[in-house]
């Protein structure tokens, strides 16, 4: 788990782990509880889909950092750590 | 049995040389044909037909001071681009034959591929794409003549590769008269995109669905094809917002889960349906899709092999659909075969996979005779599907065995995603099995789960379990 300030859900606030719980579990329309720890590139690809929309942020990511990102916690990091930067007006 | 199966003649690839079997010049005249002015092409900005024409003499003339004829060979490794398009019109203009590779395999694969097919140029781009959700790339293509080179040994136009099971890759080729009577079965479908149509394309243009039933069909059927900026569902959105002609939407269902899951998505009076292809749909997305979008998500099934099958365009008899116009199906012991007068596997004689003029597909499937419809049920052998990219799991266990640190291997398929599990040696770091993969293979065919255990579980008769439960209770003790 990442730390960071405290978090409150939506815009301009970091995502916390149950909040990307939450938008991987809209991916096929899952019980939160049953997204798995370990992601494939489908759900990371919806992950940042759901997060763009959510924050209006864009993730460009490079082939190498996206192939990084294998769980539920490094997605939280990376997430996190673009809306600091944009928060801070520099992109990741 | 249906009363077009009389058994051909004994296997035989097509032994002119490539193109000599289609029309004279069909790339010119079923591909390039129409107005100067009119728009073809959109990936980041329009490109009309006389601008693309220009594009593809230009390859045309690179190619040919690489060294490639009439005849000869070219395996093209390009992401999905305007380059990609003009060299691969260009090299078939030249009546070699193509060797297709995705621009997401590794150096590793792709070395493999290029020993396997003794290509004589190689067409790769000068930089490697770097952003990982573009749905398309601005690349320049470089054309190389590679040593050792073999001119083409039959008569195909299109060389693809599976993804291998054990030993060398399975090699499926297509000539261009069966290029073009998949192209005639897709102008027969009303529902499908034509003339002054636009088609917003999800799918990869070096698999089937998006090579034939996206490019080619646009080209052939003069609409407008458009590749969205980004791969996300705001990008494909907006792509298809931006247009002011009947749209249709062509990707897997993947793709459609992203855009039945997006939130207010804006007014889209142009867009008339989604269709989608390369793996199963679940259950209730066609009538979510719907709901959010009012349009219907239709369905479409087929193979490298043979190109497009049977459809359901309109998503009213889904799950079954209907075949093609042409296509003669049968089921023998379970299995779908399909009627193919000569094999697509060239220098493979196996007639497991073909034999007296029927194509065994691997794929269980249920035939309705009375309403002439057909159900694909899943597959009978280890090949999954990852977002519409077939990936046979043997390989990936035999990448994996064949890595030092990992003693043996099991690879299962489950919930949707692959998963590993390995007995390793007992000192085994696992991020260095992760980076030996992510050398070896490309990222779609990589585990999501890779477990370590002491030993891998065994049946009572010492075989290798293989399910994923007690896997995956295994790893847990």
């Amino acid at each position: 788990m990442t730390s960071g300030p405290e978090v409150h859900a939506g815009p301009g606030t970091p995502p916390d782990r149950a909040e990307v719980l939450t938008m991987l579990a809209a991916f096929g329309q899952r019980a939160a509880e049953t997204v798995p720890e370990e992601l494939g590139s489908l759900e990371l690809t919806w992950l940042i889909a759901e997060f763009e929309q959510r924050y209006g942020i864009e993730l460009d990511l490079d082939d190498e950092r996206f192939g990084a990102v294998r769980t539920v916690d490094d997605a939280t990091a990376l997430l996190r750590a673009a809306v600091l930067a944009d928060r801070a007006g520099a992109r990741p | 049995m249906t009363p077009f199966s009389s058994p051909s003649s004994p296997p035989a690839s097509p032994s002119a040389l490539p193109h000599t079997d289609a029309p004279d010049d069909w790339v010119d005249t079923l591909l390039l044909a129409g107005p100067g002015a009119e728009e073809c092409l959109h990936l980041g900005a329009p490109l009309d037909r006389a601008a693309l024409r220009a594009l593809v003499d230009e390859q045309g003339e690179r190619l040919t001071a690489a060294g490639l004829g009439p005849g000869g060979t070219v395996a093209l490794r390009l992401p999905p681009s305007v380059a990609f398009v003009a060299v691969l019109l260009a090299c078939w203009r030249l009546r070699a034959q193509v060797a297709l590779l995705d621009h997401r395999l590794t150096d590793h694969e792709v070395d493999a591929a290029v020993a396997r097919l003794a290509p004589q140029v190689l067409v790769r781009s000068a930089h490697r794409p770097t952003a990982a959700l573009r749905g398309f790339a601005e690349v320049e293509p470089r054309a190389v003549a590679l040593p050792g080179g073999r001119p083409a040994a039959t008569g195909h136009a299109l060389v693809q590769l599976s993804s291998g099971s054990t030993g060398p890759a399975k090699v499926i080729a297509r000539t261009a008269a069966d290029l073009v009577r998949e192209l005639n079965c897709y102008r027969r479908l009303v529902d499908f995109p034509g003339g002054g149509d636009r088609v917003v394309l999800l799918s990869s243009v070096v698999h089937v669905l998006g090579l034939v039933g996206g490019l080619l069909n646009a080209l052939h059927a003069r609409a407008v094809l458009a590749l969205p900026e980004r791969m996300t569902a705001a990008g494909i959105l907006a792509t298809v917002a931006a247009g002011d002609r009947p749209t249709t939407v062509i990707g897997v269902p993947f793709h459609a889960e992203l855009l039945a899951g997006a939130a207010d998505p804006p007014q889209l009076p142009w867009l008339r349906r989604m269709i989608v292809a390369g793996e199963l749909v679940r259950p209730g997305l066609p009538a979510q899709f719907t709901e959010r979008y009012g349009v219907p998500l239709g369905t479409m099934y087929g193979t490298t092999e043979t190109g497009v099958i049977a459809t359901d365009l309109s998503g009213a008899l889904n799950p079954a659909k209907r075949p093609v116009h042409g296509m003669r199906l049968r089921l023998v012991g379970g299995e779908l075969h399909l009627g193919a007068d000569t094999s697509p596997y060239p220098g493979l004689d196996d007639p497991s996979r073909w034999a007296d003029g029927w194509l065994h597909t691997r794929d269980a499937a249920e035939l309705d005779e009375v309403h002439g419809l057909v159900t694909v049920l899943g597959r009978l052998d280890s090949q999954v599907s990852i977002g519409g990219l077939k990936v046979d799991l043997t390989e990936v266990e035999q990448t994996l065995s064949d890595l030092p640190e990992v003693r043996e291997a099991v690879v299962v398929f489950a919930g949707g995603a692959i998963e590993a599990y390995l007995a390793a040696e007992p000192d085994a770091d696992l991020s260095l099995v992760q980076d030996g993969l992510a050398r070896r293979l490309a990222a779609y065919k990589r585990p999501r789960r890779l477990a370590l255990l002491p030993r891998l579980p065994r049946t009572a008769t010492g075989k290798l379990l293989r399910d994923p439960a007690a896997l995956r209770e295994a790893a847990a003790r």
